[in-house]
């Protein structure tokens, strides 16, 4: 076979898409962790064999064999197929590799692809370099009272609905002399995001006044409280929505805040807190919304009673 | 003079006897049908409307008829409203207040409206010397319904009643504190024994509702005994 190790860090043939349509900050030159990929070259022939593989070196020396030191994982296109001893996902035309970011892949690194011509056994070599995003994770922490208006769907938001205050909503049974009198509660809303990551994450977080009613995730599925406090949120959710209870009061505006714990709010595979991220970005930690002052009405009415 | 029945019951009558709607808040005030009242709340700088209606379910969306009540605003005094209760049943007299940055409370109170309260004697005889006093006073029981006795909110009564033999009705006031029924005109004679028969014709609460005369107990009979003869002379010595 003639070995023809010509390095070619391809930066014109590439073609990559990025598969989570949701991770739009994520790249595939500048993948996030947890992220998916994929990476081609373009048509390599029906008959020839494409061998890819991934090196921290850019001669392509010594592939990493990605998942055993869960760095990421290689398949075809299509999902099949998987990498051998060597670190080689090899076949015939795997025009298409997508990488699964999925572990603890930090720094540089080159998707190498080699094709052997089926008739000629003549090979060549390409790579493309990619920066992992490491060292980085950030939770963000936003009102968005009013924009969750679908009862059905509680993990869905409308932005163009959220405002900054408003009103107490008008619950509780407010019938002085029948029952147990109550002036309710209001319900406010908060979204948590990620940046910089989509693995599995965890959340910690303090609130102003009022408790946690619920916390759904961006897929609909309503999370419990972790051991330890705080929620795990499945990798494939780049939000949460906290829904908090706020009593409702008289003759008192209530600053409703949700405030992240930067240390504890953290990224599960990397362990990158938010706090420790470079940089760190602590402003976006806080999310806040007002409940507006309800006017007093004296519960003792005079006349007649 | 003879010790008056009245006034050993009265003695004994310490215990204030409050209504279940005044001592705790709980449970639906009372209200006589027909009474017209005006209800307030203490005025809030802080509200800029108050918008006042009665509904009939503890929901608080179904708003009552014209047929049922009727709400008069109170000129100048937006924090008050009265109300005129026209058909039994169960109320609920709504607030709300809109603060001037445009947020709304809320508060609602239970009534009942009953024509069911009654006014009786709470004792149907009692006796005195000829003392030339013609007036005296007895206890009524005024109630609710059978169970409920009327609350100090309807006091005082406006009690209208007759003494046999007279031609034109007498009115009399009864406050909560005693709830005693005074009454003028009786007939004193000091020489024969006289029995005067006062009858309750009508009677009202505070707020012009009206109390049903409890028959077989509207009638008192008040005996007034001749005073003794002395026969003889004095001698003096």
């Amino acid at each position: 076979m003639k070995n023809i190790y010509k390095l070619l860090i391809a930066m014109v043939v590439l073609v990559s898409s990025v598969e989570l349509a949701k991770a739009q900050v994520t790249s595939f030159s500048n993948p996030w962790p947890g992220s998916t990929h994929t990476y081609s070259f373009g048509d390599n022939g029906d008959t020839n064999t494409t061998e890819w593989f991934i090196s921290q070196n850019a001669d392509g020396s010594n592939p990493i064999v990605g998942d055993v030191g869960n760095h990421f994982t290689l398949v075809a296109e299509d999902g099949t197929g998987s990498v051998g001893a060597d670190g080689v996902l090899s076949g015939t035309k795997i025009n298409t590799l997508r990488v699964n970011w999925d572990g603890t892949a930090a720094g540089s690194y080159y998707v190498f692809l080699q094709v052997i011509d089926a008739g000629t056994d003549c090979s060549n070599l390409k790579g493309y370099k990619v920066d992992v995003v490491t060292g980085r994770f950030n939770a963000i922490a936003e009102n968005v009272t009013g924009g969750t208006t679908d009862v059905d769907n509680p993990q869905f938001v409308d932005d163009s609905k959220i405002v900054v205050d408003g009103c107490s909503d008008e619950t509780g049974n407010r019938i002085v002399n029948e029952g147990t009198f109550s002036l309710g509660t209001s319900e406010v809303a908060f979204r948590v995001k990620r940046q910089y990551s989509l693995n599995k994450w965890h959340i910690d977080y303090g609130l102003s006044v009022g408790s946690t009613s619920k916390v759904i995730a961006e897929d609909g599925s309503t999370l419990n409280v972790a051991t330890g406090g705080g929620y795990d949120i499945p990798a494939v959710n780049d939000y949460v929505i906290v829904y908090v209870t706020v009593p409702n009061a008289e003759a008192t505006s209530q600053a409703v805040m949700l405030t992240l714990d930067g240390t504890t709010t953290i990224d599960m595979t990397t362990t990158k807190s938010d706090a420790a991220s470079l940089p760190a970005n602590p402003s976006d930690n806080v999310g806040t919304y007002t409940i507006k002052s309800m006017p007093t009405i004296s519960s003792t009415m005079t006349g007649g009673n | 003079m003879k010790i008056n029945t009245v006034y050993k019951t009265l003695m004994t009558c310490v215990i204030i006897i409050l209504s279940l709607a005044s001592a705790s808040g709980q449970g639906a005030y009372t209200v006589v049908l027909n009474s017209k009242i005006k209800y307030e709340v203490a005025a809030n700088a802080d509200v800029q409307t108050y918008e006042w209606k009665v509904y009939t379910n503890n929901l608080l969306t179904v708003e009552a008829t014209a047929l049922e009540c009727l709400l008069t605003p109170v000129s100048g005094e937006s924090n008050a409203i009265s109300v005129e209760w026209l058909q039994d049943g169960e109320y609920y007299l709504t607030l709300y207040a809109i603060g001037n940055n445009g947020c709304t409370n809320k508060k609602a109170w239970k009534y009942t409206v009953g024509s069911t309260p009654t006014i009786a004697f709470e004792q149907l005889a009692s006796e005195d010397c000829s003392d030339d006093d013609n007036s005296f006073a007895t206890l009524i029981v005024a109630k609710f319904d059978t169970d409920t006795d009327l609350s100090e909110t309807h006091y005082p009564l406006t009690v209208t009643y007759r003494i046999t033999g007279e031609t034109e009705d007498r009115t009399a006031t009864v406050n909560f504190a005693d709830k005693l029924f005074p009454i003028e005109g009786i007939i004193e004679d000091i020489n024969n024994e006289t029995i005067n028969q006062i009858r309750i014709i009508s009677a009202s609460n505070k707020y012009g509702g009206n109390i049903n005369v409890l028959t077989g107990q509207d009638i008192h009979t008040r005996t007034i005994f001749k005073k003794p003869v002395i026969n003889g002379t004095i001698t003096v010595n």
